[in-house]
This record gives C-alpha cells, sequence and structure tokens, in this order.
C-alpha cells in the first residue's frame, strides 16, 4: 500500500497539491457543499463537461484533469445510495453491468457478483429475490461497491462510503477498499466525501485532502 | 441524457431525430437486457390495454350492425361493408390507439418522469448503459408492437363479437353475416390496418420518451398531461397524412390532392 499521508488544502494553496499521480493511490477529496460533492462526481463519470467551479483556476484543476486522464474514461462510482434501479430488483441490479454489455453473459455475472461477494465475506442470498426498497443503507453502499467492482474500473471512485453508518459497518466498508486495492493495485481510488459527514479516521489509507472555499 | 434529451429531441424535428437515433440503435434489441426491458414494456402497455377491450370491441361491432340495419334499414351485406370500413380501416386503429394512450401512455410518461427526477438516467451512464438503447428504444419497439396486436384484436372482437351478438339479437344469421364479411374484406384492409397501426404506435412511443425522459423543469402531472395530449395529436396528425396518401384526401375531404 502507498504511504499514508494526510492533508488539508484549500483551493488557493496551489503547493499542497500533489504534483503528479501516483498510481495505485487511494485519495480522498472532503467537499464542503453537497452541491461540489455532486458536481464532482458527476463530472468525473463524464456526465458533465464542465469542471466544477470550486476547481477552476486552482492546481486542484491541474490535479483533477491528470485524474480523468490517468483515468481514461473508465470511472466507477461505489455510490452512497448504490445507484439502483428501481424497476429491477437487487440482484438483477448487481449483475445489470456485465449482463447489459455481453449478450451471452448472465450467468457469467451472476458467478462474478457471487465470487466478488464471497471475497468481500458477504453472501448472495443477501440480495436474491429482494426489492430495492428492502435493502438496508448498508446494503445499498454493497451493492454498489459490487457492481463497481464488476466493470474493474482505472478510476474508482468512492461516494460517501462511511457516512451515516454504524461503527461495524464502517469497518467492514475499509476491508472492501482493502481487498479492491489488492486486487487492482496499479489503479487509482478516490474516495469523495462531505465535510459535515467526514470520519476522518476511516481515511488513514488514504492521501487527503479537503478542499474548502476561499476567496481569491 | 436529461439535459441531453431536453434540448435534442423536443419539438417536431426533435421528434424525428429521435427517430432516426431510435432506428439506428435498434440492433441494440439483440441485447438479452435490453430484449429483457422490451418484454416489461410489452407488458405494461399491451397486457394492461388488451383487458380493457373485450367489452368494447364487441359493443361497438354489434352497434354499427344494429344502427345499419334497424336505424338506417340497410340490408346485412350494406352492414357488414360498413362494419369493415368503419373497424378494419378507420375507427379499429384509432379506437385501438386512443385505449393504448389512456391505459399505457399515462402509465409509462409518469414512470419515466419519476425517474428522471430519482436520476435514474444518470445511474445507467454510469454504468456505461445508454438510456437510449437501453429504455427509449425497446420502449418504442414495445408500444409499436403492442399497437399492431391491440388493434387486430381489437378488430377480431370488433367483427366476430358484433357478428356474434347482431345474429344473436336480430334477424339475421351468423352464417349470413360471415359470407359478406369474407367475401368483401380484402388483403389491403389487413395491410392499411398494418401501417395505421404502426404509424400511430411510433408516434406514440416517440412522445412519451421525448416528454417522459425530457422534461427536468415539468412536474409530473404536466408531463402526463402533455405526453397524452402529443401522443393524441400524433395519431391524428399521422391518420390525416394517411388518408392523404391513401386517397387523395384528409380531414373529412377539407384536404384534396391536386
Amino acid at each position: 500500500m502507498p504511504p499514508v499521508t494526510s492533508s488539508a488544502v484549500s483551493v488557493s494553496e496551489m503547493q499542497s497539491v500533489p504534483a503528479a499521480l501516483r498510481f495505485g493511490a487511494a485519495y480522498s477529496l472532503i467537499l464542503p457543499t453537497r452541491q461540489d460533492h455532486d458536481s464532482l462526481i458527476r463530472y468525473l463519470t463524464g456526465l458533465d463537461a464542465e469542471l466544477p467551479h470550486l476547481f477552476k483556476g486552482s492546481a486542484n484543476e491541474v490535479w483533477l484533469t491528470m485524474l480523468t486522464n490517468a483515468s481514461a474514461q473508465k470511472v466507477a462510482v461505489a455510490a452512497e445510495d448504490g445507484a439502483m434501479l428501481s424497476w429491477l430488483d437487487s440482484w438483477s441490479n448487481l449483475i445489470l453491468p456485465l449482463y447489459y454489455e455481453s449478450p451471452k453473459a448472465a450467468l457469467a455475472a451472476e458467478q462474478r457478483v457471487d465470487s466478488i461477494l464471497s471475497a468481500l465475506g458477504e453472501g448472495a442470498e443477501r440480495f436474491r429475490n429482494r426489492s430495492v426498497s428492502s435493502l438496508t443503507l448498508y446494503e445499498r453502499r454493497l451493492a454498489g461497491f459490487v457492481k463497481s467492482m464488476l466493470m474493474e474500473p482505472q478510476l474508482l471512485v468512492l461516494d460517501s462510503l462511511f457516512e451515516r453508518l454504524g461503527r461495524l459497518e464502517q469497518l467492514r466498508i475499509t476491508k472492501w477498499i482493502n481487498l479492491y486495492r489488492q486486487r487492482f493495485p496499479l489503479r487509482l481510488v478516490l474516495y469523495v466525501g462531505l465535510a459535515q459527514l467526514n470520519d476522518p479516521s476511516f481515511l488513514s489509507g488514504f492521501t487527503s485532502f479537503e478542499v474548502v472555499e476561499t476567496s481569491q | 441524457m436529461s439535459s441531453a434529451f431536453s434540448s435534442r429531441y423536443q419539438g417536431i424535428a426533435g421528434h424525428f431525430l429521435l427517430f432516426r437515433d431510435a432506428v439506428t440503435n435498434l440492433p441494440a434489441l439483440a441485447r438479452p437486457a435490453v430484449r429483457d426491458m422490451f418484454s416489461r414494456q410489452i407488458q405494461m402497455t399491451g397486457e394492461a390495454t388488451l383487458n380493457a377491450l373485450v367489452i368494447r370491441a364487441a359493443g361497438l361491432g354489434t352497434l354499427i350492425i344494429a344502427f345499419m340495419i334497424h336505424i338506417l334499414s340497410a340490408d346485412a351485406a350494406y352492414a357488414v361493408r360498413i362494419l369493415i370500413w368503419a373497424v378494419l380501416r378507420e375507427i379499429g386503429p384509432l379506437f385501438a390507439a386512443m385505449l393504448l394512450i389512456m391505459r399505457s401512455v399515462t402509465m409509462l410518461a409518469s414512470e419515466f418522469a419519476e425517474m428522471h427526477s430519482r436520476g435514474e438516467y444518470d445511474r445507467l451512464r454510469m454504468m456505461h448503459i445508454d438510456p437510449l438503447q437501453y429504455l427509449v428504444v425497446p420502449t418504442i419497439a414495445a408500444i409499436t408492437v403492442s399497437s399492431i396486436v391491440v388493434t387486430f384484436y381489437f378488430q377480431l372482437l370488433a367483427v366476430g363479437g358484433g357478428i356474434f351478438i347482431s345474429a344473436m339479437l336480430m334477424d339475421v344469421s351468423i352464417s349470413e353475416l360471415s359470407e359478406h364479411f369474407f367475401a368483401l374484406a380484402s388483403l389491403s384492409d389487413i395491410l392499411y390496418t398494418f401501417i395505421k397501426s404502426t404509424g400511430f404506435g411510433i408516434g406514440i412511443g416517440l412522445v412519451v420518451c421525448a416528454q417522459g425522459m425530457g422534461g427536468r423543469t415539468a412536474s409530473v402531472p404536466e408531463i402526463v398531461s402533455r405526453s397524452v395530449m402529443q401522443s393524441i395529436f400524433a395519431v391524428l396528425l399521422f391518420n390525416a397524412v394517411f388518408a392523404y396518401l391513401v386517397f387523395g384526401v384528409a380531414l373529412f375531404g377539407i384536404i384534396k390532392a391536386p
């Protein structure tokens, strides 16, 4: 694992932003508002072409551009609510990214999901024959994480995964992230969280930046 | 998807663009996930409408025959000729389209609008799934197939039910009415019905998708109401254009071919 560093920078403190990306590193960006958080996720996933306002005209802009270039548009978001689709049941939601990709992938997708879940210490029965609305917040995050692992992205974005969960569940999520990094040691991980909900103790393995609004 | 839809597929030109994009992406139906969505939409649109048809269709057929024989004192052959004209060519496809709009368009438009407000189109895009291929193509295809099936089913019930009930209530036999029907109905009637119901289905599907997925600022009831009104307009417009192309007249003879 890369060395652990922790720092808090503002958009005006350009020197605190790393000059280059380290492949295999895990970064975290703690943002001041929900709007900043959402627009960053939309930008990283290519839904919005425009750079979020908070990052414009600073060294962070360069860093973010490097990040998006390094991801080669292979970005997956482990969303805080699992990014589930309401018209599918939980299991169909889990296998959809693979099932959609390949005509003969339904069975392979099920096997992959099964193996990822067991590697994460969870069982497939948690999701079989269950509606999306019956899932707990932890289960939704697990589903979101499994879906992003299925996509094998260059950049895995962890969307506020530690927030609003109990200690035990937060510990389990740390294990998921470690497993992902062991499996894909050269890929990038970016945790995006909100300042008011963030618990820094779970981000010790990340190179952390707290991005704050400053008058420039 | 949402903002792209708002700008790209709005207005009449936008609907033509959506039609072109949907046709271009038609091969997406080969994907099992898209076919699953197609089956789901067929279930939502077709099945819901079919259940509402039986009594209405048989009642309409009976009404036409009874009206012709009793009120206009027409003979059985003439009554059946009017039945064919009305049910096979005009009222059948239109009535089926209107039922489809009332039963299914409302459901689909509100579902699409809710998907929109829950951010589910963006979720699809985050999984690198194109909502145009995954939602729009199967929806338009399903509404079109449903429109064709519902129309033929409606005609079968209207003609069959009409002949059967009329024979029971009036002084005409089933064999007499059926004989006239098979003598007068032609393959061109079926082709005519097929083209009309296909056009209606495509028109309705385009409106539902463009409205349901595009209206970021509108509320759900507003989107549903707009979808219903525009679907009816699309159906009537296609009907008029088709009548003009086939018969050289439209809008009851107000517009005539030169």
